[in-house]
Parts: structure tokens; C-alpha cells; sequence
């Protein structure tokens, strides 16, 4: 809503500075958006006469224009040259002398300028008359502006038209949508005294038996009430300057008086008007019912379009058809023209969420009107706001009212009063106020009160606010109402009394923290990425085909994909910003790759990424499911001179992992070789839970127990990121990590009495792989094999083709007694027995 | 026969010379052979230290304190010479082992927490420290709990207030009987849920991401982060809501920070109220961060509105209730300077390095 202060002067004295009072109205929860001062510009612009139109010598389109804007008998002339078609002599214009800044129109977008002396076509020009466009006024620039013709010629044009606009942010107060709602708002705020018009009916001529007007409501609950007006003899013309200058602040385009009457009682009163074309209604009769069935309806004026009606929405009909879509815009064959002489006026009110159903479904963008019901406004408006009109209509359109308005108001609103305990503002806000601040804010409000009086109403307030507060309804309310009038400076700052409530730890994101910090200290970099995808992008990276062979690591990729990429339809989003954000991702794996390829395309080097973020998971019956998963992905890292190089390959990611699960205390994970299409056939492994390595083969692997997988990226789908060094990535059910979790350790003692460690090397076939040797060196050995390390793999000329040699270092102990070498050499032939049966290897001599 | 004079003659020429060797001695080998030669079974003190029998009783004390002189001598200025060798040995070596210490250090480098998560933390702790439990919900959430308990009915014009994307294609009904289903337009579905599954007192914050259907520039994001606050009690006001936010603020952004009310309005809360930082650039004084106001908007609060209670079956005679509402983003741009709020969600490292 955009507020002129010098037609809000019509109604409440501002004495305040515009910047004080936007700051009381923004404190006072009228939230200023912005403040506007019109003319701010124009120190070089007049008003002025045009004295003299001459053709252009060399020009048929331009013209040479004389026009004075001396004031108090100086002499002050001007000759300039014009394009606008619409200007007479003795017109009286805005003129722009040399140093004017403007508006040029003919660029897109319209750029200011400053005036400069010009010679056009051979004549020279040292000034120009002005558009509404080009003074910044409104968006008219076919013509110049003419201004009334008792406007004061030699007046800088600021004095005449200057104005200052404020504009409103109403997201609550409907009642604010009116210049007289803001008056009373100024008034409650500054002191102010406030002028409403007066809307008594105006003088009427008695109704003839051919002038009927008959109002019908059918369906009450969707038209409270609906009064109507029948005035003749009216003269269509254009409104009076005042009016078109109230109208153009406000940012609505003058139409006609008729329209522009409408237009501005309802910007007065806030109570959306309709003025029909009484002649083309037939049976003088309006009803406000419910569209039928297949009803069309061609609505007015620039928004002129045929609209197909639902039975659900209202609409006002005549004796025959749809003339007008209730509470949003008229139609076409009622519309006031130039040849109109009677008019029939609608003053209704409707119910808000209907009519914002109606005009949401029916038009690109709400009306004033609509904009309005749908926020609410007083039943009680309709009436005034009528005669109102009827008054400028007699006045300005030289109207003759017709027999008394017809009101149809089928259950007139009634409001309990609001009991309001003075309590109520200590128990809310904190604040003790005194009786004279509140029945202070009350009655600069107009709001009607009993005092507290435990006789007559239990020592409560009884509040019963003005008609125009639809917005007031409960205790609550009056409680805001004190607090804002009063100023909202007066609550205090305190803490909560009394016992605090138990803590409760959000163990999702107190162990999500900890990962971050592990994942921090490892070297990588949080992001954050869209929750929204495409179909397209997610296809980017493909997933395990789920039917499947026999082959058991790409069963497992099946597994793994059902953890972190599931083959489920994502959740579809139905008014996406862009097509390529209209699924919520069921994958983080596209995000992250899209993540690395975006920082090496901008020249960043050692890209560690990683997230903690949600995968959507549609399910039967509920909300989707919202997987937490954490993803880690890198290219390769830097090595420098006289460096050796820090590697990131497999077991780089693999070494994260393992850190992230052992800050987690979860033990027995494992790494089990995967085809996944997504990464490398030979470089990647499904991470595993309740790993047994001795069942490898024979058992098949867990669902439940599968958590994710780790991998060198497939260089086809590195290749689609334009990715062209070697990837690296791991993403983890962090969700499912999480229900495994432990925080807390069990102490066990340290042993009390000495280990024997030696090296035990097994020559076993290449493709085996070494976690069997080791599982098995301590099964073999068990209980006295109390650790097992790998510290070397040779592969080469010393030990026969297709084997390779795994060394390791074996820890002999018991808990109870220090070992003797008899039970040493007994343990070591039992593993090396063991070991060389389970891996078909042999011991290293 | 030999006297005493003589022998004494001999110890000292012998170490003179011998002691007059060992400085030109530069090697262990060379070392080790001047002490075989001297000092050794067989070397030349012994030799002498032997014709010492000779001597007659009376001249043999004052002879043999004289080879004990010189034996001792003899062996310190060994030890000494070997010392020196030695200490210039490990010198040498120590110099072969020498490294540039400014080549830069190997392995991976410190990562970077997003400074969303940090401005979390540190809200987080806040609150925490007040008795807040963190708790979280689902960002595609229903409708119900989105807007309709929230006091905002189906056909509002308060949903104007936040532009939503909508999904209709989950075969799902909500507690309403019916399927709307948005993505969250704020965290505040979660409070609703809090309400329906535990009774007062209560007190909780919820971070997380809500959606937008905004235009983004670089002050607004259709995806973003917030955290919201709530507390029910018997007995707490909207003085205690402005006493917690001026506690985080202060944590925040130093003891000099208040916290402003300006009235405000959202459907859920009653009364309403925007609450606005002094500016922590200017101390209030007015400067561009605050546009001249020396005031910061931060976000949305107040008292929870009596419908909201009665929906979540909390009776609002008996209890009151608070809550407050921003953005993690905004506090992020005020707390670290950050001009475009597209920065957090680009995954940039030249941007993410600068929050090691």
C-alpha cells in the first residue's frame, strides 16, 4: 500500500518528518518499506503556460511551443520544441529548464538524464515540456502532463505536485489497506485528532416503477451482505485533478470519474466497490451466487479475457448471466463506457478464502479488490462506503441518486466483547502496567471498555474493539495492542524462573558433530549441497542393475545401492524454480561429484569434500524417509618438491573410514570387494558391519549389515563431470552409523605379563586376499594370538609366479602366565598349520 | 744404572712429544694407533714405566709420582683429542641430515567446517547451556503441521508470507485426513510436533534446512537454514524471550549487544514481534552494515498464539509460550562478513578454506 502524506493530511495532521514517522509506523508493526519523495528531482521544473503552438519549419511531426512561467508579473519565456501531440495553447504544463533531470523512456530499460540546450531539426530547443513518465510521476509518456488550469503558472513545480509516498509492508492489519485505517493508525500513534468523512446518504429522488434494483444473496455464507445503489443522469468524464493526483500516488491509472470514484473510496475506506452499467443489467437485479455449471464469463478493461467458472466460486449475476466475478474483477458487458448514464453500485462483502481460492485460480495476479476481501474487511464498511461514493458521484458526475440504497445483510456481524484479566499483560509480557496506560491505549484506538469492576465483570477489561479490527479477537490480541502502542521498549530482559527441564541429548547430531570433526581433522572441507535434483543428474551416476547374476560382488553392489542410492521414484516437487531442481535427490553421490568437478574447473587443487546431508526415500504411506548419509569425495593431491609424495589413492579413503568408525567405537567393520558401475571394477569395496571374513563365500553378506562403499570413481562417469584425474569416493549410511554407535568405553586391564612378537611370512596365491591370512593365523592361534599385523607384501622374482609373500608381525600372550618357548613353539606350529590349510599357502622359509 | 733425573727426563720428553702429536691426529684409526703406541701393553710409557724396577729403593718415589703424572697427562689429553673428535664427527654428520624447514609440510591439511555448522555450534551452545534440547524434523513435511495447526488455515493469505513448493505425489495422508505435503517453509512444523508429543515445560531449538520459491539474489536463497526457539512454561514471558536472545547476541557479538523489539506480524504468534541487533559494526552509531539505523534485522518472535497452544492440546490459560525464528545464513553474513548469502551453497574451497 503506498500512502501519500499529502491526501493522509485529508484525514489526520502529520506534523512529524516522514523518516519519524515511518520509524513510529515500523516500531508500531506497520512495517515502512520504503519512503518516496515525489519531485525530489525537479528543481529546474515550472509550471507554465503555453502561450503560442507554431509547426516546425523542417518538421512535420515537431512542433515549437511558447510557453511563460514567470510568476508575480516577471516575464519568463520559453521556446521549445515538442513531439507530444496532446498539448493546446493555453494549456498548463510542467516545463523543464536546461540542467532538468529526467527519465528518457527510449532506452530499456529508462535511464535518468540531465536536460541540456539542443537544436532539433535547425530550431533550437531550451527546454522541454514533460511527461508524467519523464518527471517520474507515473508511467505516461504518450503525452504531456497537463495540470489543472488553476494551477499557479511560475511555481516550481515541487510546490504544486510535490508529495511524499510512503510505502506500507501490510503482511497483518487489513485494516491498514485504506488511507483512513492508516489515519487512525497516525492518529493512535502521534495524538493526532482524525477526520473521517462523513458518509450520510445523499439527497434522493424517489424511485420510479422502471427503476427496480433488486439484491439477492444465495448463498449467505459466501456474501455476508451486499448493499446497491441505483444514480442516473450521469455525465462521464474525466475525474478532477485532485483526484487523478490521489490515484496516481496510490499507483492506480485514472480511468473515468464513475471508476476513479470507485477506485478511490475504496483506497479511502479499504471497502473494493463495483459500479455496472445499470442499463445493461437485466431486470435491474443482482444476485450473488454460485457460478453454474459451464458458465463462462468475459471479465473488463485491460484484463479482458473469457474465463471458464467453477461451481464453487461466486459470482454476481444479473436477471441472465454472469456479470461480474464476486470480489474480483467485473465483466465485460456491465462495464461503465463513455455512453453510461445510470449506474448501479455495488457495495458486498464476501468471505476471504473464497474469494482467494476464486481469483488464485483464475488470474495471473490479484486484484486491488481481491487482495482486499481475501484479507477480510468490515461488513459494517459496506454501507458507508457506498454513500461515500454516491456523494462523489452526485458531486463530481453530476449523479441524481435514486430511492434509498437496497441493503441485503441477512445476519448482521456480531462480536462477543473480549474479556481481558489484567493479569493477562504481566503473565505475557512481563511488563506491569498501569491502568491509565492501557485504557490510554484503548481509547486512542477507539476501542469501547469496562473498567475492572469484580462486581459487574470479575475485575476484567471488557473490550469491545471498533468495527474496522476484524483482527482483534482475543485476550492475546489487546495484550499486543498495549504492548505496541505503549512501545514495545517496555519489556523487560529476563531469564526463565524456576527448575530448568531435564536436557535431553540429540544423539543424531551430537555424533553428526563429531564425524564433522574427524572428517575436519582428516583434511576435508564441509559443503552443503541443493536437496533438489534432477532425474537427469542423478542418472549421472548409475546404479547396481538389481536383478543379477551369480556373482557375488555385484550382489552386494545391489545391497549398496539400497543403502545410499535407492531405486525408488524420487519425491517430485511440484512448482520446481528450475526443471533441473524438481526431485528431491535419493542420492549425494551426483552433489559431491558435481562439487569436485566445479572446484577443479576453478582451479582449485587438493579438493578434500565431504557431507553430511539427506537422501529422500519415498515409502508407502508416510513422508519419505530422510537418510542421513555422509559422502567424502577427493581428486588427487598435490605433491610438491623435495617431497615425498602424500598419496590419496584406495586406502587413503579407506584410512578415513576407518577413523570415522573407530571415533564412532564401532569394531568389527570390514571392506568386501564390489562391481559397482559407478566406480572401478578392481578399486572398490562395500563397507561392511559385523564383518566375518572367515564366512567369505559361504554366507552370504547381511543387508542390514551393509553401510556403504568406498572407491576410485569409474573414469566414464569421472568423464561425465569432465573429471580427468582420478576420483576417489566413499559414502556411508550415517543414520544406520549411528544406531551402532558407542560412546561409552568398557576399561579393560592391561595385560600383566610379557608378550612374545614374531614375524610369521605366508606364500600364498596373488588373488587371495590378505585379510584370510591374517583371520586365519588367528584362529589358528587363538587364545594366545593376541594381535596380528601386515607389514609387508612381496610380490616379485623371489617368490614363484602367482603368489605373492605377506609378512606379518604375530603378538603371542597370555592373560595369565608369561609364555614359555615350549608353549611359544607349540602355538606357532598350530598357526602355521593352521594358516597354511585355511589359505592353501606356505609358511616363508 | 739408571737415576731417577734420567727417567724423569725421559717421562717428560715423552709427554711432550707424544701430547704434541695428538693435535695432528684427525681420524679414529690415527687416534687409536697413537694410543696403542703410548698408552698400550707395549707402548712407550709402559716401556718406561718397566726401567722404574731398576731404580734404586730411595729414587723410585720420586720417579714413580712422576710417571703417574705423566700417565694421567697422557690419557686426559687422549680422552680430550677424542672428545674433539668425536663432537666434530657428530657435527659432520648432523650437517649431512640437514633440511629446508620451509618447504612445506607433507600429508593433508586441516579441513574446514561449512560456517553454517559453526554458527549452528555456536547457537547450539547457547542454548544448550539454557536447558534447550536440539531436536529436528522433516523437511518434506505436511501441510497440517507446516501451516494449518500454525494458525494458518488452507486458503490464508498469511501463505502469500512464504512462497512454497508443494508436492502432491506421495501416496500418503496426513494426521488431517488429507495429503498436502510441502517442503517446510520453516522449522516451525517441528515445535508443532514437539507440542503434540510432550507437555510443558518445554524447551527446544530446531535447526534445518527450509525451502523458498524465491527469486535468489544475493541476500535470498530458495534453500537455506534456520534455527528456531521454543518454550513453554507456566510462568515465562516475552521478557524472558528477549532476556535469551540478548544472551545469544552477547555471546555472539559481544556484552554491548541489545536486542530491539518492533511489532510484528506472524499467524503463530501473538503478541508478535521483530527483533532487531544493535549493530555490532557501529555500536549503533549508524554506519552502512545498519543502513544508518544502527539497527539489524534478524528475525521473527514472540508469544506463541493461544491457537497454536489449544491445537497441540496445551491449554493457554494455564501455560505461556515463546518462540523465535532467523536464519543461520544472515547471522553468517553479519558474523563473518560475507556479502552474498549464494557463497554458502556454491561449495567453493576458495570460500570454505577461509572457515579452517
Amino acid at each position: 500500500m503506498n500512502v501519500s502524506l499529502k491526501w493522509l493530511r485529508d484525514y489526520v495532521d502529520v506534523t512529524l518528518p516522514a523518516e519519524e514517522l515511518a520509524r513510529r509506523l515500523t516500531m508500531a508493526g506497520i512495517e515502512v518499506d520504503g519512503i518516496h519523495h515525489v519531485g525530489a528531482s525537479w528543481e529546474n521544473v515550472f509550471v507554465a503556460r503555453i502561450d503560442k503552438i507554431e509547426p516546425h519549419p523542417n518538421a512535420d511531426r515537431l512542433r515549437l511551443v511558447t510557453a511563460s512561467y514567470g510568476s508575480s508579473g516577471a516575464d519568463r519565456t520559453l521556446r521549445v520544441v515538442t513531439g507530444a501531440p496532446n498539448i493546446n495553447e493555453g494549456d498548463v504544463v510542467p516545463l523543464g529548464l536546461v540542467g532538468t533531470r529526467y527519465r528518457d523512456n527510449h532506452t530499456d530499460p529508462p535511464v535518468e538524464r540531465v536536460l541540456q540546450p539542443t537544436t532539433m531539426r535547425g530550431v533550437p530547443s531550451e527546454g522541454m515540456v514533460m511527461s508524467g513518465f519523464e518527471l517520474g510521476l507515473n508511467d505516461d509518456h504518450a503525452g504531456i502532463m497537463i495540470l489543472p488550469p488553476d494551477t499557479q503558472v511560475g511555481l516550481p513545480l515541487a510546490e504544486a505536485l510535490g508529495d511524499t509516498v510512503i510505502e506500507l509492508d501490510l503482511k497483518g492489519r487489513a485494516d491498514c489497506l485504506a488511507m483512513i485505517g492508516v489515519a487512525r493508525e497516525v492518529a493512535a500513534l502521534t495524538g493526532a485528532d482524525i477526520r473521517v468523512p462523513n458518509p450520510a446518504a445523499p439527497p434522493a429522488r424517489d424511485r420510479r416503477h422502471d427503476e427496480q434494483v433488486i439484491i439477492e444473496i444465495e448463498v449467505p455464507a459466501l456474501c455476508s451482505r451486499f448493499v446497491g445503489v441505483l444514480l442516473k443522469n450521469v455525465k462521464i468524464g474525466p475525474s478532477p485533478a485532485w483526484m487523478q493526483e490521489r490515484l496516481q500516488a496510490a499507483g492506480m491509472r485514472p480511468i473515468n470519474n464513475v471508476v476513479d470514484i470507485t477506485n478511490f473510496v475504496m483506497l479511502e475506506w479499504g471497502q473494493p466497490l463495483h459500479a455496472y452499467d445499470y442499463d445493461s443489467v437485466r431486470g435491474g437485479r443482482l444476485v450473488a451466487r454460485p457460478a453454474r455449471e459451464g458458465e463462462t464469463l468475459l471479465t473488463l478493461a485491460e484484463e479482458r479475457s473469457e474465463i471458464r467458472l467453477a461451481t464453487d466460486q461466486l459470482v454476481i449475476a444479473d436477471g441472465e448471466r454472469a456479470v461480474g466475478l464476486a470480489g474480483v474483477i467485473g465483466g465485460a458487458d456491465t462495464e461503465v463506457r463513455e455512453t453510461t448514464t445510470s449506474i448501479l453500485l455495488e457495495a458486498a462483502n464476501f468471505k476471504p478464502a473464497n474469494i482467494r481460492r476464486t481469483a488464485r485460480a483464475l488470474l495471473p495476479r490479484p486484484t486491488e479488490a481481491s487482495r482486499r476481501f481475501e484479507r477480510g474487511i468490515p461488513p459494517e464498511h459496506a454501507m458507508p462506503a457506498a454513500m461515500r461514493a454516491a456523494q462523489l458521484m452526485v458531486e463530481l458526475a453530476g449523479a441524481e441518486v435514486v430511492g434509498e440504497p437496497v441493503d441485503t445483510y441477512p445476519a448482521p456481524l456480531w462480536r462477543e466483547p473480549i474479556v481481558l484479566p489484567i493479569t493477562e499483560l504481566k503473565r505475557l509480557l512481563g511488563v506491569d502496567y498501569d491502568a491509565s496506560t492501557i485504557e490510554g491505549v484503548f481509547d486512542r484506538l477507539r476501542f469501547a471498555y469496562q473498567k475492572p469492576d469484580t462486581a459487574v465483570n470479575g475485575g476484567n477489561y471488557v473490550v469491545t474493539p471498533p468495527v474496522w479490527r476484524l483482527d482483534i479477537e482475543r485476550p492475546a490480541d489487546l495484550v499486543e495492542e498495549v504492548a505496541r502502542i505503549d512501545g514495545y521498549h517496555r519489556i523487560p530482559t529476563t531469564l526463565m524462573q524456576g527448575a530448568p527441564p531435564t536436557p535431553v541429548i540429540n544423539r543424531e547430531l551430537q555424533w553428526e558433530d563429531r564425524v564433522r570433526d574427524v572428517m575436519v581433522a582428516s583434511g576435508f572441507a564441509e559443503v552443503v549441497s541443493y536437496a533438489w535434483t534432477s532425474q537427469e543428474k542423478l542418472a549421472l551416476v548409475p546404479r547396481a542393475s538389481v536383478a543379477d547374476t551369480g556373482d557375488a560382488g555385484a550382489k552386494l553392489a545391489a545391497l549398496v545401492d539400497a543403502r545410499i542410492a535407492p531405486n525408488v521414484e524420487p519425491v517430485r516437487i511440484d512448482n520446481p524454480s528450475n526443471r533441473d531442481q524438481d526431485v528431491m535427490r535419493t542420492c549425494a553421490l551426483p552433489s559431491l561429484l558435481q562439487s569436485l568437478a566445479d572446484n577443479l574447473r576453478r582451479q582449485s587443487r587438493d579438493v578434500l569434500l565431504f557431507e553430511i546431508g539427506r537422501i529422500y526415500v519415498r515409502r508407502d504411506g508416510k513422508l519419505p524417509e530422510e537418510r542421513r548419509v555422509l559422502t567424502a569425495v577427493t581428486g588427487e593431491l598435490r605433491t610438491g618438491p623435495g617431497l615425498a609424495p602424500a598419496q590419496i589413492d584406495f586406502f587413503f579413503m579407506k584410512s578415513v573410514l576407518d577413523t570415522v568408525l573407530a571415533r564412532m567405537g564401532i569394531a568389527g567393520h570390514g571392506y568386501i570387494a564390489v562391481q559397482h558401475p559407478a566406480f572401478h571394477p578392481h578399486r572398490a569395496a562395500g563397507v561392511i558391519l559385523n564383518h566375518r571374513p572367515e564366512a567369505a563365500g559361504k554366507k552370504p553378506v547381511q543387508v542390514e549389515d551393509v553401510i556403504g562403499v568406498t572407491g576410485e570413481v569409474d573414469a566414464e562417469t569421472a568423464q561425465r563431470y569432465d573429471i580427468a584425474q582420478r576420483a576417489y569416493l566413499f559414502c556411508v549410511d550415517l543414520d544406520r552409523l549411528i544406531e551402532h554407535a558407542q560412546d561409552v568405553r568398557t576399561f579393560k586391564l592391561l595385560a600383566e605379563y610379557p608378550a612374545v612378537i614374531e614375524d610369521l611370512a605366508f606364500v600364498v596365491k596373488s588373488d587371495l586376499p590378505a585379510e584370510r591370512v591374517l583371520t586365519a593365523i588367528q584362529r589358528g592361534g587363538a587364545p594366545l594370538v593376541e594381535a596380528v599385523e601386515l607389514f609387508d607384501v612381496y610380490q616379485g622374482d623371489r617368490v614363484p609366479e602367482g603368489t605373492r609373500s605377506l609378512a606379518f608381525t604375530v603378538t603371542f600372550r597370555a592373560a595369565d602366565h608369561t609364555l614359555t618357548t615350549e608353549e611359544v613353539a607349540a602355538v606357532r606350529a598350530r598357526v602355521i598349520q593352521f594358516t597354511e590349510r585355511q589359505t592353501s599357502g606356505k609358511l616363508r622359509g | 744404572m739408571p737415576t731417577s733425573t734420567n727417567l724423569i727426563d725421559e717421562l717428560d720428553r715423552l709427554e711432550q712429544q707424544a701430547s704434541a702429536e695428538l693435535p695432528h691426529l684427525t681420524t679414529d684409526t690415527s687416534l687409536d694407533e697413537w694410543r696403542v703406541r703410548i698408552l698400550g701393553r707395549n707402548g712407550s710409557l709402559a716401556g718406561l714405566l718397566r726401567s722404574l724396577g731398576t731404580l734404586a729403593a730411595d729414587e723410585r718415589p720420586r720417579a714413580g709420582a712422576a710417571a703417574n703424572r705423566a700417565k694421567t697427562a697422557l690419557e686426559a689429553a687422549f680422552s680430550e683429542r677424542q672428545r674433539t673428535l668425536r663432537a666434530a664427527s657428530r657435527i659432520q654428520a648432523l650437517e649431512a641430515e640437514r633440511i629446508d624447514v620451509t618447504l612445506p609440510a607433507r600429508g593433508v591439511q586441516l579441513g574446514s567446517l561449512h560456517p553454517i555448522t559453526r554458527i549452528r555450534r555456536e547457537i547450539d551452545s547457547v542454548f544448550t547451556r539454557l536447558g534447550f534440547a536440539v531436536v529436528e524434523g522433516p523437511e518434506v513435511e505436511w501441510d497440517h503441521y507446516n501451516f494449518t495447526l500454525l494458525n494458518i488455515p488452507p486458503d490464508h493469505p498469511a501463505r502469500d508470507i512464504q512462497d512454497t513448493y508443494y508436492v502432491s505425489d506421495l501416496q500418503a495422508e496426513g494426521p488431517d485426513g488429507a495429503n498436502g505435503v510441502v517442503l517446510r517453509t520453516h522449522t516451525s512444523p517441528v515445535q508443532i510436533r514437539t507440542m503434540l508429543a510432550q507437555k510443558p515445560p518445554i524447551r527446544v531449538i530446531v535447526p534445518g534446512k527450509v525451502y523458498r520459491n524465491e527469486a535468489t539474489d544475493a541476500s535470498h536463497e530458495a534453500m537455506f537454514t534456520q534455527v528456531e526457539g521454543l518454550c513453554v512454561d507456566e510462568h515465562t514471558t516475552m521478557g524472558d524471550l528477549r532476556g535469551s536472545l540478548t544472551l545469544m547476541i552477547r555471546t555472539l557479538f559481544g556484552p554491548e549487544s541489545e536486542i530491539r523489539f518492533r511489532c510484528g506480524y506472524f499467524p503463530f504468534v501473538e503478541p508478535g514481534a521483530e527483533f532487531d541487533m544493535s549493530c555490532h559494526v557501529c555500536n549503533g552509531g549508524g554506519c552502512r552494515t545498519c543502513k544508518q539505523t544502527g539497527w539489524i534485522e534478524i528475525g521473527g518472535c514472540g508469544m506463541v498464539h493461544p491457537k497454536v497452544l489449544e491445537n497441540c492440546g496445551i491449554d493457554p490459560t494455564r501455560y505461556t509460550g515463546w518462540a523465535f525464528g532467523f536464519g543461520y545464513e544472515r547471522m553468517a553474513l553479519l558474523r563473518y562478513g560475507v556479502d552474498d548469502i549464494r557463497l554458502f551453497y556454491t561449495n567453493d574451497l576458495r570460500f570454505l578454506n577461509q572457515f579452517r
